[in-house]
Order: C-alpha cells, then structure tokens, then sequence
C-alpha cells in the first residue's frame, strides 16, 4: 500500500484534501506579527489550526532518463501538461522573465530550476480552478521565481492572491534554493529548510523539518492551512481497501480530552446512515473477572481507544482517512524508542488476577508514519526495556505477532490468514520491505504467566 | 476579497531567523548487524497456490538453524486457525495454507539442528475440498547475526544449493511413496494434486543422508490433477462470495 498514493492527488482540489483540522498548539516566535483585518497584532501563542496528520508521500518515482526537458527562455511563454519531465527551467534576467503556465494535474519533475513566472493554467477553460501538483525529486532552484503570484516582489500583504490552493509543491531536495522566491501555494520540503541567508515570501503554507529563512522573510499563513516544522504533520490518505475484513489502528492521537468517536474516524469515509449494513466496527474485549475474550460491536458513538486496534468489516470499497483528526505525538524522549523520529507508547491489557488461560490477545495496531518492522518495536515491562524477543523469552508477550490478510479479492498472497511476522526474521525474505502497514492493526498474544500485575507498554516506532 | 485578510495571518519575521524545530536527533536504532558469521545454515520455504483462484499462501519455512534444537522451540512460530471459515450460507470460504505438525499443533516455522544429517519435517496442506494445489519451493541460506540489542538476528539468502537440495524429497505422508524429488533436472521441482474430497493432506518433507534419485512429476499428470473435482462454476462462485458483515472472526486462541 502506499502511505500516499500520488494519484490521490489528481483531480483533487487542495482545498479538499488539506482540510482545516481542530486546534493544535504551534510554537511561534513571539518577534513574529500576525495581521489581521489590516491591524497588525501579537501573533497569540496556543491554539491556532492545524492540519491533519501527514506523512511521507509515496512518490514511486518513474524514470527521468529518456524524460523530456523543458527550458522557456527570459523572454518566452510556454504551457504544458502534466506528466513526467527530467528538467523544467524557466529562465531570466534583469527584466525580462520566462513564463510557465502549468496545466492541472501532477507533474513529476527531476530538476525544477525557476526563475521567472510560474502559473496555474486554466486547462483551456475546462478545470478553471484545478491544481497544479508538483512532486521534485532531486533539485529545486526557485531563487527569484514568482510562482502563482505576480513578478516582482511577488504580491504583499494588501494583494496576495488568493489561490494557494492552486500550486501545491513537494521536494526531496535537502538543499532546495528559496532565496528571494515569491510563492502562493503549499510547500512540502521533505527535509529541512535550514538556510538562514534566504528570504522567501509566501502565501499558503509550509511543512518542513525544520525551517530557517533570513531575516525579512514573510509567510502569509492561510489560517485554514498552517505551517508545520514536522512534516510527519500534516496530512495523511490511507489506504483503499477492499471488501471485507479488515484489522485497523487510527494513527491519530487519541486522548480523554481528545476523544475520536467511530464516527469520528471512520465517518469521513464511509456513511454512517449504513453503520450495521454496509459497515461496522467491533473491538475484542476481556472480562477480568470471568477472564473470557470476546467481541463487541461498537456504536458510531463510541470513543475509539489509544490502545486498541479493531476489526473493521466492509461490504464496499473505502479509502480511510485522517483528516480533521489531531495527528499522533511523536516522543523522542521515551526510553527505548529506535526511531529518531519519535516514538508512541500504550500500554497492553495483562491478564488479569486468577486468569489461567495461557495467553490473552491484544488487537493494536501501528500508529507509525510509514510502513515498519516489528523487530524495531519495543517492549517495556514495568520500565523495563526489552525486544519482542527478550520478552519473549520473559514469558511476557509473544515474539510474533499475526496480521490479517483479507480474503475478500483472492488476488494476494495468504489471503484469509494471519500472516505472521517476528522479530528475528525467521519468516523474511531478500530484501523485504517493512510488514506492517499504516493503520495496520495486528495481534499481540500476551503470556498470562509472567503478565499479571505488570505495566507491559508497547512502543511503536515512528519512520526509520 | 472581502474579508480576505481575515483569512491571512500574515506572519511578519522580524527577528533574525525564523526556527522551527522540528524532527532530528538520534535514535537508539536496534536493527543494526554488530557480528556476522556463516553456517551451515539453511531454509526451504513451502509455497501452495491455486493459480486459477489466485490463492497462494507462503508464510512458512522449514531448515536447520544451529541455534535450534530438534524439539518445538523458540524458532518455531505458532500458526493461528483463519479468522473466517465460512459464509452466511454455511459454505467454506476459499481457502489454502501450510502447517508445520510438532507435538499435535501447528506451526508455521519448523526450524531443527544441523547436526541431524537425516531429517523429516511434516506438514499439512489445508485448502477446500475439491481445489487443485500445486506446491513448489524456494531454497534459502541463513545467516545469523546478532544486533546492537543482543538480539539474534537471521538473514535468509535465496540460494540453490544442489548438493543439499538434491538429498531432499517430497513424500506423501499418508501412502509413504515418494512424489518428487526437491531438484531434478537441473532445477527445483514442484507437485500438484487435488484435495481429492479432503481439506487437509500430509506430506512429510525428508533430508536423506545422500542424494535421493531424481524424481519428477510430468506435466500429463500435473494437468489432470489440475481440474479433478474442481469446476469452472466452483470457482466464479468463491470469486463473488461477498462479504457477510454479521459472521464475526474467531476469537484469537480458539
């Protein structure tokens, strides 16, 4: 599955895939002045919006090698269409400037070098208010470009264009060049932005890293679509599933006062009205007193919970997603942790006193941003910090864990099973991709005979 | 326009830099390889499908591991019973697996010691009643390493060793005689066979001390196997089984 397909971007206003989220806190500089209704005022620390959590875009890059180039020189105009291009330059010098009118739809670029006028196109007409989706591979020079906004100094504060949503941009260059760039639009750098002697005027934005910009550099946040020092914060489509069973985690934080109703998550994706018909959700639960496991249908009402996973049954195709949710929150800080991106802990129900059942099973789930292995998850027992396999070999939890493969498509590999996954790599292959998915749920078999009255957190890595 | 700049905040830097910090630092890793060493270590790894159906199942490995002993052990993982087995008419759905056999339970892995120059592992093939299965196999190198949290770690290498795998065979566990050779002719071989009204067969998979005698099964054979007991009717109606959202998975453990 891709984390994010970029064909869920074609057709798609930004509008609606980056929509406003709930209240988040963001951190800015109290030296940063925000401006509003023409008065300029402190810019409030706290609660200002968010999106909904993001992640990695799955690019699946094509092949730039036989790809065309593109270069319009200072003094020309040129439109094109989407597709795959190695080298897109627009040139300039002194006064006079090339200008690119970018058709709507994606573009997969190798070099992006600007330095004139960027503009959405209007597709003769036909998708007037389209978006033009730019994913840069391996270089971006936009110093001194004027993207979706007018040459010169771009715009300023009395006449910004009003359509960032309309250039929406993401690169993997670790040394894009921004200086003296005037952008509306929505820019992901997938790495930092970290260049202190560049300035840069947007409109729309950002998401990076981390982000250092010279002195007198200005955003224009629109408040509907802020910016973010984290790009794992930001938006996140999930997966298109099939017909069928399905084991899920929400990978959004989750929280007594950040509560996230069955309809709350899943409601964005699939009609509530047809909840029990079309669609349901159950959760296994376990009676501490007479020690059995069960199911319960859950209600769109109910609070879905941190630490739990759940069976989602579907009679047709959904795509789930997160949005409007408050993202997941990354701690770097938790013992044990292997991602240097963060980690997420919750903690797993023991069996409870007098249970002498061997094992009870735990349906959780990832929450990670990208695809992980089981083998960098971790497990900590009373603050203890152990692998799979040293709990394991502790009588606390299974090393292995099962993740259901549907059964609905028969088209892929050990459909209507558990498929197995251990930390050891018993079962792996050559060079094989991370198992478990985002939002994949799975069982966790915890051993009821050195479990009872210990604290067993799981600690789920975010991205390598 | 209007009310436009209600929808701007128009943020001003005016210090001298605008820093947000945000992901980096380091993590502890755990996965990295701190030692390595090569053995005589290998896997075979049993793949069951049903092309026509798109079935296929693969998780599962058998072999020796220096680390392992000839009893169940950490190195065998425990299968679980499919959450779903039939649908609202009481009919079973599609389905095909691989099961190790130790001590009465299933496993998906089924690791032994090396020093054990003859060797058996059994197996069962689980799969509807009257499904065609064609088994094949993928041979693997192990190694082993241990990682940075002192974990062992094994690495497994696709690689045909034909001196190892020509002392393997597939048997049939019921009738003793012996299907195919693992590697004949110059290549790792494959068996196909019909359920035959089961839905479970046993077959036992032998490490002979020597090379056995080439054994293949002919492509006649494989091909009236293909559509014993099985029917084009069968088949388009598991394709359009739709989902029963009131028939709830087995709960874990039973």
């Amino acid at each position: 599955m891709g984390i994010v397909s970029t064909s869920a971007f074609a057709g798609v206003r930004a509008t609606e895939v980056f929509q406003a989220g709930v209240n988040v806190k963001l951190n800015i500089s109290p030296d940063i002045e925000c401006l509003e209704d023409g008065v300029l005022v402190p810019c409030a620390q706290g609660i200002v919006r968010k999106e909904a959590p993001y992640d990695i875009i799955d690019t699946h890059w094509p092949t730039f090698t036989s790809a065309q180039n593109v270069i319009v020189p200072k003094n020309g105009t040129q439109t094109i269409n989407p597709g795959v291009y190695n080298r897109i330059e627009v040139q300039a010098q002194g006064s006079k400037y090339g200008v690119l009118i970018m058709n709507p739809g994606v573009y997969f670029i190798n070099e992006y070098i600007i330095g004139g006028q960027v503009l959405p196109g209007n597709a003769n007409g036909t998708d007037p208010q389209g978006t033009v989706t730019l994913l840069v591979k391996s270089r971006v020079d936009i110093s001194g470009a004027s993207i979706n906004c007018n040459v010169g100094n771009g715009n300023n504060a009395d006449t910004p264009y009003d359509s960032p949503n309309r250039y929406v941009f993401y690169t993997e260059d670790s040394a894009a060049n921004v200086h003296n760039a005037s952008i509306s639009g929505y820019m992901y750098f997938r790495y930092a932005l970290n260049q202190d002697q560049e300035k840069m005027q947007l409109w729309g934005a950002i998401s990076a890293e981390s982000v250092i910009l010279k002195n007198g550099s200005t955003i224009n946040i629109d408040v509907d679509h802020l910016l973010f020092a984290d790009f794992d914060a930001f938006l996140e489509i999930g997966p298109k599933l099939q017909p069928g069973w399905h084991m899920v985690k929400a990978p959004a934080e989750i929280s007594a006062t950040n509560i996230v109703t069955v309809n709350c998550f899943f409601g964005d994706d699939l009609n509530i009205s047809e909840y029990g018909q079309e669609w349901i959700v159950y959760e296994r639960d376990y009676d501490e007193v007479t020690h059995k496991q069960y199911y319960k249908a859950l209600t769109p009402t109910t609070p879905l919970e941190k630490n739990r996973g759940y069976w989602l049954a579907l009679t047709k195709e959904a795509e789930l997603k997160v949005l409007g949710l408050n993202p997941i929150v990354w701690d770097k800080n938790i013992a044990g942790c292997t991602s240097p991106h963060g980690c997420y802990r919750y903690t797993l129900q023991s069996c409870s006193v007098g249970d002498t059942n061997p094992y009870i099973h735990n349906l959780v789930g990832t929450v990670g941003s990208t695809r992980s292995n089981w083998a960098d998850y971790r497990v900590a027992v009373n603050g203890t910090v152990m692998t799979p396999t040293e709990a394991h070999n502790a009588n606390i939890i299974n090393k292995q864990i099962w993740k259901f493969i549907p059964n609905g498509s028969l088209a892929s590999t050990n459909s209507g099973e558990y498929e197995i996954i251990d930390d050891q790599g018993l079962l792996s292959l050559p060079n094989e991709q991370p198992k478990i998915d985002y939002y994949n749920g799975f069982w966790v078999e915890v051993n009821c005979t050195n479990s009872i009255g210990k604290t067993i957190d799981l600690i789920v890595p975010n991205r390598m | 326009m209007m009310n436009f700049m209600k929808k701007y905040n128009v943020l001003a830097a005016t210090v001298a830099s605008l820093l947000l910090l945000g992901c980096g630092g380091g993590g502890s890793g755990g996965t990295e390889a701190m030692s390595q060493k090569i053995a005589p270590q290998w896997s075979v790894q049993i793949v069951a499908e049903d092309p026509d159906s798109k079935l296929l199942f693969d998780n599962d490995r058998l072999g020796q591991l220096e680390v392992a002993s000839n009893e169940v052990d950490a190195y065998d993982l425990k299968s679980v019973a499919r959450p779903f087995t039939k649908n609202s008419d009481g009919e079973l759905l599609p389905f095909l697996s691989v099961n190790f056999l130790q001590e009465g339970k299933n496993y998906v892995t089924d690791f032994h010691n090396p020093e054990l120059k003859y060797d058996e592992w059994i197996f069962t093939v689980n799969s509807n009643p009257e499904r065609t299965v064609t088994l094949r196999w993928n041979a693997y190198a192990v190694t082993t390493s241990t990682d940075t949290s002192g974990r062992t770690r094994f690495e497994q290498t696709l690689q045909t060793d034909e001196n190892l795998m020509g002392r393997m065979q597939l048997v049939d566990a019921e009738s003793n005689e012996t299907l195919v050779s693992a590697y004949a002719e110059g290549k790792l071989q494959s068996y196909t066979f019909n359920m035959n009204g089961q839905t479970t067969r046993t077959f036992r998979w032998v490490l002979d001390t020597e090379k056995v005698p080439e054994k293949v099964q002919e492509s006649s054979v494989k091909a009236s196997a293909l559509y014993k007991g099985a029917s084009a009717k069968q088949y388009a109606t598991e394709m359009a089984s739709p989902v029963d959202i009131t028939i709830l998975p087995r709960p874990m453990g039973q």
